[in-house]
């Protein structure tokens, strides 16, 4: 179960007028971001759930937030009974994570890359290698398993990340728009995944901007925007709170409706 | 332990994977003590060139010769050839057909017979660097005459020529071949301290500032490894492999001290391997410190290329001392021996020429190279997880 509590993320804008010493304390400042804002929900095993928004509504400043790389301004992130931020090591232990940003290790094969993240893990030994084999057989990767990664395709690419992410058979999967201009079959393999991850009981956190993605394989939705939680329920919750009959116009409608409520609070 | 061993084992394989530029960082001493081998035969070369061409007669073209004919024999009596020129020797200095000519004016005998002064002209060009040396010489040769000439002058009229020398100086010059061969090994630290800074300075900005270019920080850093742990796999593999390079370099010095004959050459060296080992020795804390600080400036790089440019401003460090141990070769003061690099340098340098090394010299440059090495480190540490480093943003 991951616990997200009262969660807010403002950054500082950055400044290109005014002249600050670098030693000096930064004051806050109106023009801030407010990335997140008072966000809470709890996932839970088992479930699906997937992250709606447009480019730059938080979604990814959530999920940094979830895996303990950016500190909250305020709020907490319970993942099973361990704070991120206070003990972040053993909440991380429990997270599988595909970053939006992932790179391989072009000199070492997808095997090796995988067996890198699985050791650093702390599994090793027969375990780390079962592990390994299952998740090549279930990505369709033995044909790249023991090549170098330098010069793999995207979604090549996309299927080792994903194996590395998940190696360790963490309870909680956080995944970053995990089939972004992958072709059909590496999709189908990915989704195949998510559904065995489901049948073990773990809980799958991912976002997306592809609807039907979203629609075919999620028990639970999250519509973001500004920051702030506009929706969260199953598709048919959606899909009445946007008022239409796809999951598509749905979103639309409950964004722009968003915006255009903010625009009014702001006059 | 179990983690830094993981994290050890695959960059060391990410290294000896990347042959092209691990030929290029183990070339570095064959190329360096390439370098310093042809340098110091280039050197001892010159100076026996110019040994030789000192052994042969300086020539003199003189206007007047017969004006003052005690003085040309006193000065062919020296070595000097003298070649009488026409009254244009001015002229043909200027145009450099000659190098330069002494002109004796034409009342020259007429004054010399009656003790009068004579202004003798030595013409030549400042500007000719490659008559320094004999011109000097013919000076000199002057004075002497003169200075005889006045002294019996002075014997003829009862007075003892003493009274015009208060005081005599006598220049005792100890240069010798030797004082070549401390030269050519001034030169030696400054390669030797480069190699130890710059020679995997390569694979550093691909451990440190590669992970933030390709992307791969991120994942590395969801994983629940303590950041020092990180830092300190990866830095351990630089450290070995700049041992290794600085290994083989101290291989090839000793075959260099070995093979070449320096000493026939006029080049005293007695550096014994065991002199070589203290060199490695110091060396060694030199990279430690050096590799420490390569972390910490490719933690700030974005990419590898901007990893590099740092890198490439980060030879100046070592340069400055050993410029200014350069330039002010006799300086020297105890607290040298605390300043990073300086030190280092110090302690190399009697370790090469034969002066006394003593143990507690040895702690005294690790002891400064592990206090800066591990605050390196630290801060490296520091800054791995921070929001500006993995995202680039506050």
């Amino acid at each position: 179960m991951i616990r997200i509590e009262q969660l807010s993320k403002t950054f500082a804008a950055k400044q290109t007028k005014k002249n600050q010493f670098p030693f000096t304390k930064k004051t806050s400042n109106s023009s801030d971001i407010v990335a997140l804002n008072n966000v809470s929900f709890t996932l839970n095993d088992g479930e699906i759930t997937g992250l709606l928004g447009l480019n730059g509504a938080g979604k990814s400043t959530l999920m940094r937030l979830i895996y303990g790389l950016l500190q909250p301004t305020s709020g907490e992130v319970w993942v099973d009974e361990f704070s991120v931020t206070r003990s972040p090591d053993q909440a991380r232990q429990q997270l599988g994570v595909l970053p939006d940003d992932t790179g391989l290790y072009k000199r070492l094969t997808a095997r090796e890359n995988i067996r890198y993240f699985g050791e650093l893990q702390g599994m090793t030994g027969p375990a780390l290698e079962q592990s390994i084999e299952q998740l090549i057989r279930w990505l369709g990767m033995e044909t790249i398993a023991d090549r170098r990664a330098e010069g793999f395709s995207l979604g090549e690419r996309m299927k080792t990340a994903l194996a590395r992410a998940i190696v360790h058979q963490p309870q909680h999967v956080l995944l970053d728009e995990p089939t972004n201009g992958l072709d059909v079959i590496t999709t189908r393999a990915v989704r195949r995944l998510l559904h065995e991850l489901k049948s073990e009981g773990r809980g799958v956190i991912f976002s997306s901007h592809l609807m039907h993605e979203v629609s075919g394989l999620c028990d639970r939705i999250i519509v973001i925007a500004q920051g702030e939680i506009l929706v969260d329920g199953n598709l048919d919750e959606i899909k009445e709170a946007g008022r239409a009959n796809n999951l598509e116009d749905a979103f639309v409608n409950l964004v722009t409706q968003a915006a255009y409520k903010k625009e009014q609070d702001h006059e | 332990m179990n983690k830094l061993l993981v994290v050890f084992n695959k960059e060391w394989r990410d290294t000896w994977r990347d042959k092209k530029s691990l030929r290029m960082t183990l070339l570095v001493p064959v190329y360096f003590v390439a370098v310093f081998v042809a340098s110091s035969l280039f050197a001892i070369h010159m100076g026996n060139q110019s040994r030789a061409t000192n052994t042969e007669p300086i020539k003199l073209s003189v206007v007047g010769a017969d004006q003052l004919p005690s003085l040309i024999d006193w000065l062919e009596e020296r070595g000097l050839k003298i070649e009488s020129v026409g009254d244009d020797a001015y002229q043909q200095v200027e145009q450099a057909r000659l190098d330069y000519a002494l002109i004796i004016p034409k009342d020259a005998a007429e004054k010399f017979a009656t003790g009068e002064s004579i202004e003798l002209a030595l013409v030549f060009d400042v500007t000719n660097n490659k008559l320094h040396g004999s011109l000097g010489f013919v000076r000199q040769q002057i004075w002497s005459w003169n200075a005889r000439m006045g002294a019996l002058r002075l014997l003829s009229r009862g007075i003892a020529p003493a009274i015009m020398n208060p005081v005599v100086v006598r220049d005792l010059n100890i240069a010798s071949d030797e004082k070549m061969g401390f030269f050519v090994m001034m030169s030696l630290p400054l390669l030797l301290i480069l190699t130890a800074f710059m020679s995997s300075a390569g694979f550093t900005a691909d451990m440190v500032a590669g992970e933030r270019e390709r992307r791969s920080l991120e994942s590395l850093l969801i994983t629940p490894i303590k950041s020092s742990v990180f830092i300190i796999g990866k830095w351990l593999n630089t450290l070995s492999l700049t041992l290794i390079v600085l290994f083989i370099e101290m291989i090839l010095l000793a075959a260099a001290f070995a093979y070449v004959p320096f000493n026939e050459l006029g080049l005293r060296v007695n550096v014994t391997p065991l002199d070589l080992a203290g060199i490695f020795l110091v060396l060694a804390s030199v990279a430690f410190m050096a590799t420490g600080l390569q972390f910490l400036i490719s933690i700030f790089a974005r990419s590898f290329k901007d990893a590099q440019t740092y890198m490439g401003l980060m030879v100046f460090i070592p340069m400055v001392p050993l410029f200014y141990t350069l330039f002010n070769s006799s300086s020297y003061a105890d607290w040298f021996r605390w300043v990073p690099i300086l030190g280092h340098q110090v302690l190399i340098k009697d370790l090469l020429l034969g002066g006394e090394a003593h143990f507690l010299q040895f702690v005294q440059v690790w002891f400064v190279s592990l206090l800066l090495g591990v605050s390196m480190l630290w801060l490296t540490a520091r800054q791995l997880r921070k929001p500006t480093i993995v995202y680039n943003a506050v």
